[in-house]
């Protein structure tokens, strides 16, 4: 099928958006997100006085969703030193919520044809460089079973918004990585990032048992959005905004939003996704997203906006907004990617991060067939960190973390409600860590390199020591039937 | 115990007549409630899809300490517990064949998941 929007292609899209499932969740006829408002805010609570930011970060040590005024106060903040203490606070928050783990995945990217044109984009409809290629099944075959063999568990599965990539196909790439097994290596969750659907779309995708259902918003300002995106479905802004609630509506209980740093100010979407997250919990019962991405733009083939953009974010301030969505939804995760030089992950996990992937390739066949350099003409954006698995696993523990490659809690029914509410009262750690461990252990036993494997014990056993005496025992029990060749203990 | 026992049926049984009135994950709750207040054992209740197991109704105080059984309902629907061993074998057999026909019903008159 021509790339070029053919008649079919065409008719497609026609019937992509369902208006009256973006109207249900308008008040008054208008959207969660009030640009004039935002920047008002940003404008006004410049200085904050120290007394107030200490009050708002014990707030957050509550581990109590900000308000956007408290939030603006964290985001203008100047004083060095304050942010010493704002950075300080964002790890403990984490640490209270999640405990000294980071859990790993990595990106399948199935297919780069595209309806859309975003500017920014490496896979927009008119980058003729761009060579377009979708994995059949058996090629997603081969890619998963490169990933588990690395010793992979969990997937983000990436697709181009186009009839080739439709929902079917989607289903169907979801069981076929599901079904393939590598001798004890499967992957136990997979997460979704594609294009917004309908609800009865999303249904199609609950069935077959998908992770989380992660939309970015790109922009939440609603005139560089319409800017930067000129046309196609995703030109609809609207249409993407509520992508997660339509999600939500139809029983995915775990969605993900995300912003992509440089389009905007990043202050501005900061305010942005903890809008969206505030109306999510207003409409689906306190159920707001499960995780928060931050990608910042990267060079990506004919893409010359991502050289030009005047919205560029420093590295000093991407730590910042990090560590204030972190301060600002205490309880969500959180996800740095590979996008980011090996330096700034290492700088930036501490301030509450919990999630990163490794051994990433995001060129399309890219796992199987092992080009050893980067394509960008078969890439959405270059790859800053592209360290083995087994190397962030093992810097990861000498910093201190151990590498969870944890699917329980979808697999116990402790998700959506049941998630939010352990998560907001500070118990998930309870849970995360001892199966941080058990997993970890697995890791080290069927995967890891003979160095790893000596970090890896050490890690464990410190993190076994700091357990809840009542866990041991139970830890202990199943660390013993891992070592005897049993697998997918779990907690 | 024997009284007990049949206590527990006559209070499944009234929840009966609750059943046709209130919405599926509601009826759920008050027998997680139940549950745990009489037995001390943490029930709760998920819709199957492959690997995954989505929250609907039920407890949401689970204790990591604590080994968890997995009771497929029907091929959609299971339950999570617990302390499934505190509830009384006859008290188990009798809520198990309870809830299997209480959420077969209601999966066949929905048409799809009962959440």
């Amino acid at each position: 099928m021509s790339q070029v929007t053919s008649s079919p292609v065409k008719e497609w899209m026609r019937g992509v958006i369902k208006e009256e499932e973006v109207e249900r969740y308008l008040s008054n006829g208008r959207d969660f997100i009030d640009d004039e408002a935002i920047e008002t805010l940003l404008r006004h609570n410049s200085r904050p006085d120290p007394k107030r930011v200490q009050e708002i970060l014990a707030k957050s040590l509550n581990l109590e969703r900000l308000d956007p005024e408290e939030t603006v106060t964290l985001l203008n903040v100047e004083d060095p030193d304050l942010w010493e203490e704002i950075f300080v606070t964002a790890g403990e928050v984490k640490r209270r919520v999640y405990g000294d783990r980071i859990v790993t995945f990595a990106p399948l990217y199935c297919s780069n044809y595209c309806v859309n044109n975003c500017l920014y984009c490496g896979f927009r409809r008119d980058n003729h460089l761009q060579k377009r290629r979708q994995l059949n099944i058996e090629e997603v075959r081969r890619e998963t079973e490169a990933l588990v063999s690395l010793g992979h568990k969990r997937l983000i599965m990436v697709y181009g918004e186009h009839p080739l990539s439709d929902v079917d196909y989607i289903a169907q790439t979801i069981q076929t990585v599901y079904e393939t097994k590598v001798g004890h290596g499967e992957i136990r969750r997979v997460n979704v990032n594609a294009a917004p659907l309908d609800i009865a779309r999303y249904r199609v995708l609950k069935e077959v048992g998908i992770g989380t259902f992660q939309v970015f918003q790109e922009t939440y300002h609603h005139e560089t959005y319409h800017r930067l995106h000129p046309s196609g479905i995703k030109a609809h802004y609207r249409w993407r905004l509520y992508a997660l609630h339509r999600a939500q509506e139809a029983g995915i209980d775990d969605v993900a939003i995300g912003a992509l740093f440089g389009l905007y100010n990043w202050k501005f979407e900061v305010m942005g996704l903890l809008y969206h997250t505030i109306d999510l919990e207003k409409h689906f019962g306190g159920v707001g997203p499960h995780t928060i991405s931050f990608p910042r733009l990267e060079p990506a083939v004919n893409t010359p906006l991502v050289r030009e953009t005047r919205y560029r974010v420093s590295d000093r301030d991407f730590k910042r907004l990090v560590a204030v969505i972190r301060l600002s939804v205490p309880y969500t995760g959180m996800i740095i990617t590979a996008r980011e030089p090996a330096q700034v992950r290492r700088e930036v996990i501490p301030v509450g991060c919990t999630q990163t992937d490794a051994s990433t390739r995001i060129g399309i066949g890219a796992y199987s067939e092992r080009y050893s350099e980067q394509e960008l003409e078969r890439q959405q954006f270059e790859i800053n960190d592209p360290r083995s698995l087994d190397e962030v696993v093992r810097e990861l523990a000498d910093m201190g973390y151990i590498t969870s490659f944890c699917t329980a809690d979808y697999r116990c029914g402790r998700t959506g409600k049941y998630f939010m509410d352990i998560t907001k009262r500070g118990k998930i750690h309870h849970f995360c860590m001892p199966n941080a461990i058990l997993t970890f252990k697995e890791y080290l036993l069927d995967y890891a390199s003979p160095a790893t494997k000596e970090t890896g014990e050490k890690i464990i056993a410190q993190k076994f020591a700091e357990l809840d005496d009542q866990l041991k025992p139970i830890v202990t029990g199943y660390l013993k039937r891992i070592e005897n060749g049993e697998r997918d203990l779990r907690i | 115990m024997e009284s007990e026992t049949c206590e527990f049926e006559i209070w499944i049984r009234s929840i009966q007549e609750m059943c046709s009135l209130q919405m599926p994950d509601e009826v759920l709750n008050r027998i997680a409630q139940e549950i745990e207040r009489r037995y001390g054992a943490k029930l709760w209740f998920a819709e199957i899809l492959g690997k995954r197991w989505s929250y609907i109704a039920g407890v949401r105080q689970g204790s990591p300490a604590s080994p968890l059984q997995y009771i497929i309902l029907t091929s959609r629907l299971g339950m999570v517990a617990e302390g499934w061993e505190q509830i009384p074998e006859k008290d188990q057999i009798f809520l198990l064949s309870f809830l299997r026909d209480y959420l077969g019903r209601e999966h066949t008159r929905d048409g799809e998941c009962s959440s």
